[in-house]
């Protein structure tokens, strides 16, 4: 589903050049819970920029559904992003004037093959299936607690269905036991539901929900067959 | 992105910075309501002088003794003054076919006696035609007739203002007996009101005035009236023609006497007017440019504050054109509120000020022409922003705290 190969990206030009990716290539299959862990500067945000179609590599190939996405213009990128991808952030990013439904829907404005009246059933779909009930649908989300806030970043991420959720540090401003809680919706989300999830991380217990681990440090990617070597490093 | 959906998200950015977006429509709603406020004084003044000159008489000509008014000279003698016309210039001009109607007036100013009560007056020598040339109606009493002014009448026309001064307020004048010049007049009319309280004047038969008072045969004036108004231009060439052969002049340049014609009056006051609704539109035009500023200000601080927000919908799928589109229309929609809350301001202050006193007229050219400039303001002051939103970096954007 997924596949890069020899991807470099790099930021600045002559002197002040800065290779933040070397020669990254891995594959991804369909269905799969992978996580991405490393320390902070290693190069992961990067990494999860490109593969979000958020950002193009400077060399090497990146193929997403065998389309060749490190070749696309920004309004193919933007279609990409629409239709195949969905964002999870650190910072839930919501619209805080705005209630629940209304955040939930922004994916669905910019995609042109919803109907407007699927709208509302997707919505509600997504925020059943991200698990958060419907008492708090029309609360707005400066209402909402951490982690009920993440759920509904998740339904966001999730109301165009796409086959791949992208989560950059999910956890990362939540306590442990919302941060767990939020944990098992992905968990649920790739084994009920059969999404490729990728998760990017710098805390080893989060990594070790995922299928396969990739560590990525200095900007060079090893995958990890054993999850304790992440205890070791 | 659907167009319900642009409008959807407009009204809830606008909405959830409710304060900033309602100063900055007031910005804006300043600006056109002082455009359309202050246009609608200069063409109420456009429409009073045009009323008053119309009020003056229709299709009328008016033919005054003294030098050409083409002759490029400042200094003119006052108008009447000089004595080069004649009743036989105006019998002649009577004969032309164009010709309705002519009145000639006489005048000069005298000490009008009446026992004690003296007044300078201005004593105006008529004929039988002038008050209906002159639109001039005669309130109480009658007019100067054909009768009076074939007796060589001693009778007089007084302005209430004028019998205000000599008898005093809310005394009948008529058939009471004024003196001008040691000769005793009789008042038979006094002549409507015309609002104007150093509006003394006298009017007499012509005949009289040149007997008793100015002792000889010229005339202040030729007042014509024309059959019809597209018959103006040729009436004033062969008035022209025929005062220019009466007095064996040759060249036009050297005539004696000048001829005024109504359109031109009106074409010469409208044009004042003209450049005084231009200017106060334009002083009211920079407190609108001051506006289009703000929304530019609103705009671009928006993006700074939004650009996290710009981020999260790029990354949700935004197309660069959504974005751009999305601030280029909440700038429009900023500025057309405040074009259509402006223009309602500007008709209620054109009609407070109409209550104190002043004519204003608000023209629907002037309400087109705000709206069109708030639009504009909009396209212009929004562009600049939309285009720097669109440009935002996703990454940048969603990491920029």
């Amino acid at each position: 589903m997924i596949r890069l190969e020899n991807i470099t990206k790099n930021f600045g030009r002559g002197e002040s050049e800065v290779k933040v990716l070397k020669n990254i290539s891995l594959d991804i299959k369909k269905g799969e819970f992978v996580a991405i862990i490393g320390p902070s500067g290693s190069g992961k945000s990067t990494l999860m920029n490109i593969l979000g179609a958020l950002d193009v590599p400077t060399s090497g190939k990146y193929f997403l559904n065998n389309q060749d996405v490190s070749l696309m213009t920004d309004n193919e990128l933007a279609k990409i992003r629409s239709e195949q991808i969905g964002f999870v952030f650190q910072s839930f990013n919501l619209l805080p004037n705005s209630n629940i439904i209304r955040n939930v829907k922004i994916p669905l404005i910019y995609n042109d093959n919803i109907k407007k009246e699927e709208r509302i059933i997707l919505v509600e779909a997504a925020l059943t299936s991200a698990g958060l009930g419907k008492e708090h649908f029309h609360k707005l989300a400066n209402q909402l607690s951490g982690g009920q806030k993440q759920r509904v970043a998740i339904a966001r991420a999730l109301v165009n269905n796409p086959k791949i959720i992208l989560a950059d540090e999910p956890t990362g401003n939540l306590d442990s036991k919302t941060g767990d809680i939020v944990l098992n919706t992905f968990k649920r989300l790739n084994e009920e539901e059969g999404r490729t999830i990728i998760l990017i991380t710098h805390e080893s217990h989060v990594a070790e929900q995922a299928d396969r681990i990739f560590y990525i440090k200095d900007g060079e990617v090893t995958e990890s067959k054993d999850k304790n070597i992440l205890k070791v490093k | 992105m659907k167009f319900q959906d642009l409008i959807e998200e407009i009204y809830f950015s606008l909405f959830s910075n409710r304060f900033r977006s309602f100063l900055t429509v007031l910005g804006i709603v300043i600006g056109i309501s002082s455009v359309i406020a202050m246009t609608s004084i200069g063409e109420g003044a456009k429409y009073d002088i045009q009323q008053n000159i119309e009020s003056l008489g229709t299709n009328l000509l008016n033919i005054s003794p003294g030098a050409s008014r083409n002759t490029g000279s400042l200094v003119r003698q006052s108008s009447g003054s000089a004595e080069t016309l004649t009743m036989e210039d105006a019998e002649a001009v009577e004969s032309i076919f164009s010709v309705e109607m002519l009145t000639v007036l006489s005048s000069t100013r005298e000490q009008i006696v009446y026992l004690k009560n003296n007044v300078n007056a201005s004593i105006n020598g008529i004929d039988e035609n002038y008050f209906s040339v002159k639109n001039l109606t005669v309130e109480f009493g009658q007019e100067i007739s054909v009768a009076h002014l074939n007796n060589v009448s001693k009778v007089a026309v007084i302005t209430p203002e004028l019998s205000e001064q000599l008898f005093g307020e809310g005394i009948d004048p008529l058939q009471k007996k004024l003196k001008i010049n040691n000769q005793q007049f009789t008042i038979i009319g006094i002549t409507e009101s015309s609002g104007e309280s150093f509006n003394t004047s006298i009017y007499i038969p012509i005949a009289t005035l040149q007997r008793y008072i100015s002792g000889n045969n010229y005339v202040s004036s030729i007042s014509v009236q024309i059959k019809e108004a597209d018959l103006m231009d040729l009436a004033e060439t062969e008035i022209t023609e025929l005062l220019l052969a009466r007095h064996n002049i040759a060249n036009e340049d050297n005539a004696d006497f000048s001829i005024q014609n109504q359109a031109d009056m009106i074409d010469t006051m409208s044009s004042v007017t003209g450049t005084l609704t231009v200017l106060l539109g334009a002083v009211a035009g920079i407190s609108l440019l001051v506006g289009g500023i703000g929304i530019m200000n609103m705009m671009l601080t928006n993006i700074t504050e939004r650009t996290r927000e710009i981020g999260l919908r790029k990354s949700l799928g935004a197309k660069s054109k959504d974005i751009s589109l999305q601030f280029l229309a909440e700038a429009l929609a900023l500025t057309l509120i405040g074009g259509f809350l402006g223009v309602a301001l500007g008709f209620a202050i054109a009609f407070i000020i109409m209550k104190f006193g002043t004519t204003t007229l608000v023209s629907m050219s002037s309400v087109a022409l705000a709206l069109g400039i708030s639009g504009v303001i909009g396209i212009i002051f929004g562009y600049y922003p939309s285009v720097m939103a669109a440009k935002l970096n996703p990454i940048d954007a969603l990491r920029h705290e």
